[in-house]
């Protein structure tokens, strides 16, 4: 059974690989230019086998013009400012992140799984009226887990009024009152 | 019949299609405009209750309580900021890729404030120790209070203007970011939000933890009257262009009065114990705030402090017409969702805040 633990990875692994094929497939551009084709619907190749790219009228601030493709390459869409430390900088500190928060979540999610799962307190059969869903969300007093609110169905008890609270709220004309038919 | 059609919605949407790029590049001015504004006073309670947080809450039972007055509410306060930067990008790219290669590193220092505060509120409760919550609580606090310091710098720097060469490249260096005018402009967000936090959560808690936030309230209202005064000298000493709008439309000195009534309003609301008034104002001082800047930066929206006619402008840094067309398009289907789903979440979790299984 312990190989199953480790299956965890090859998700993980198929996305990274998955995102890293797209990055680099994409190159040399950042926004790919559109692709030529013929009437059959089929990429036209150029005489050396490259294929051909739509091209877009570019005005220079000399007034000329230039026809360019109609993408941008990624040396051109690179930033002048931010230097080379900076962006160390940040992988860096990504990196410190996403190993702090990967220790942390497989240290929790290790002592919730050897801790096994909690029983339920009550019964839970299903179905939730909808009804029901709007009176929990209309009703403060009425803020607690499903589970309880299905085990307190048919208890008819008188329900509390919402307590009077001066917080900042849209027109607090119609608060449904709770008493649902059952 | 064809009479009877431009009075129906559908048809009101296609007259966006003859708009010119100009005037929608204004449309998405004040559309970023009011992003911004929903973004300071929604995620500035937030951020103002996590810089409170240490010194408010003494127990591990008040620690859980200021934290879940924000649980439900805080992720959704900071998608305005997503989609502030998200439009940003859209609509003004040329503003966009200055900006943010101008603050690459304060932008990454909020990026890892902004994650080490989010996953702090899932968990700090997993674990029942006592080293393990501090830690959390710690990082609770660094994160909040380092945000909006350098929400503060980031205006600040905006309103001095930063150093753009002919092409819109900023030339200036991370040390000249932090300068002693943007400093005390991130002093005085972190003292505007650590108030408008008190206030917060004082609507959102009872009984004797709510007693002891009226000093806090009282104390952090002080601190930020002062910083305020001094500030609005400061900017009026140094960016005459703070106030030329005005020249040209004086009908909008209402706003900075507002924002002074906003301001005295609130030490009145506190003195009579009314809270949510108290928290209406300082809303409202915020937002006067944020107009002030946003009026301060017209019609610009970067303004160059090397030459300022290498700014980037409202129109020069704007999409093309179909690009921010679209956006228009999109813009007026999205923002009914999000307006619906936020009042939802005020709504259904409106009142004071309780502790249960469910909780953080």
């Amino acid at each position: 059974m312990w190989v199953y633990v480790f299956t965890v990875l090859l998700a993980v692994a198929a996305n990274q690989v998955g995102w890293i094929a797209a990055e680099v497939g994409r190159q040399p551009w950042i926004v790919h230019p559109p692709v030529v084709r013929n009437d059959a619907g089929e990429p036209v190749f150029d005489q050396a086998g490259f294929l051909e790219y739509e091209t877009v009228e570019v005005e220079l601030p000399d007034g000329s013009s230039q026809v360019r493709h109609a993408g941008l390459r990624t040396d051109d869409g690179v930033s002048k400012v931010v230097e080379a430390e900076q962006v160390a900088a940040s992988i860096v500190m990504f990196l410190f992140i996403y190993a702090l928060l990967g220790s942390v979540w497989l240290f929790v999610l290790n002592r919730k799984i050897q801790a096994g799962p909690e029983p339920p307190a009550q019964g839970f059969d299903g179905e939730v009226p909808l009804k029901n869903l709007l009176a929990v969300a209309a009703d403060p007093s009425e803020r607690r887990s499903m589970i309880d609110v299905e085990a307190e169905r048919g208890n008819d008890t008188a329900v509390s009024e919402p307590e009077p609270s001066t917080e900042l709220k849209p027109n607090d004309k119609s608060a449904p009152n709770n008493e649902e038919p059952t | 019949m064809i009479e009877t059609l431009p009075d129906c919605g559908a048809l009101r949407l296609v007259a966006i299609l003859d708009l010119s790029r100009e005037t929608m590049a204004y449309i998405w001015f004040v559309i970023l405009a009011i992003l911004l504004t929903g973004y300071a006073i929604l995620d500035g309670f937030d951020l103002g209750v996590g810089i409170l947080h240490p010194f408010v809450a003494k127990t591990d039972r008040e620690r859980r309580l200021v934290m879940n007055s924000i649980g439900p509410l805080w992720d959704g306060n900071e998608v305005w900021l997503v989609t502030f930067g998200g439009a940003l990008f859209a609509a003004f790219p040329e503003a966009y890729a200055s900006v943010f290669s101008a603050f690459y590193l304060p932008l990454m220092l909020l990026l890892c404030a902004l994650i080490l505060r989010a996953v702090t509120l899932e968990f700090r409760s997993k674990v029942h120790s006592t080293a393990w919550r501090t830690v959390w609580d710690v990082l609770f606090f660094v994160g909040s209070l380092l945000a909006t310091f350098l929400f503060g710098v980031a205006v600040g720097n905006l309103m001095l203007g930063i150093p753009l060469d002919e092409n819109h490249e900023f030339t200036g260096s991370f040390v000249q970011l932090l300068n002693g005018y943007s400093l005390v402009a991130g002093l005085l967000a972190i003292c505007a939000f650590a108030m408008h936090g008190a206030i917060y959560l004082s609507l959102k808690t009872e009984g004797d933890f709510q007693q002891r936030l009226t000093p806090v309230m009282w104390r952090t209202f002080a601190v930020f009257a002062v910083v305020y005064v001094v500030m609005t000298v400061w900017t009026l000493m140094i960016a005459p262009r703070a106030t030329a709008t005005f020249g040209a439309m004086p009908v909008l000195w209402i706003v900075p009065i507002l924002n002074g009534l906003a301001l005295m309003n609130i030490p009145r609301a506190i003195h009579k114990r009314n809270t949510a008034y108290a928290f209406f104002s300082s809303a409202c001082m915020i937002a006067a705030f944020v107009f002030l800047f946003i009026t301060a930066l017209y019609p610009f929206l970067v303004p160059a402090s090397s030459a300022p006619s290498n700014s980037l402008s409202i129109v020069n840094a704007a999409s093309s017409a179909s690009t921010l067309r679209i956006m228009l398009v999109i813009a007026l289907i999205g923002m009914p969702f999000v307006m619906t789903y936020t009042g939802l979440t005020y709504w259904t979790f409106r009142g004071k805040v309780k502790l249960d299984e469910t909780s953080y």
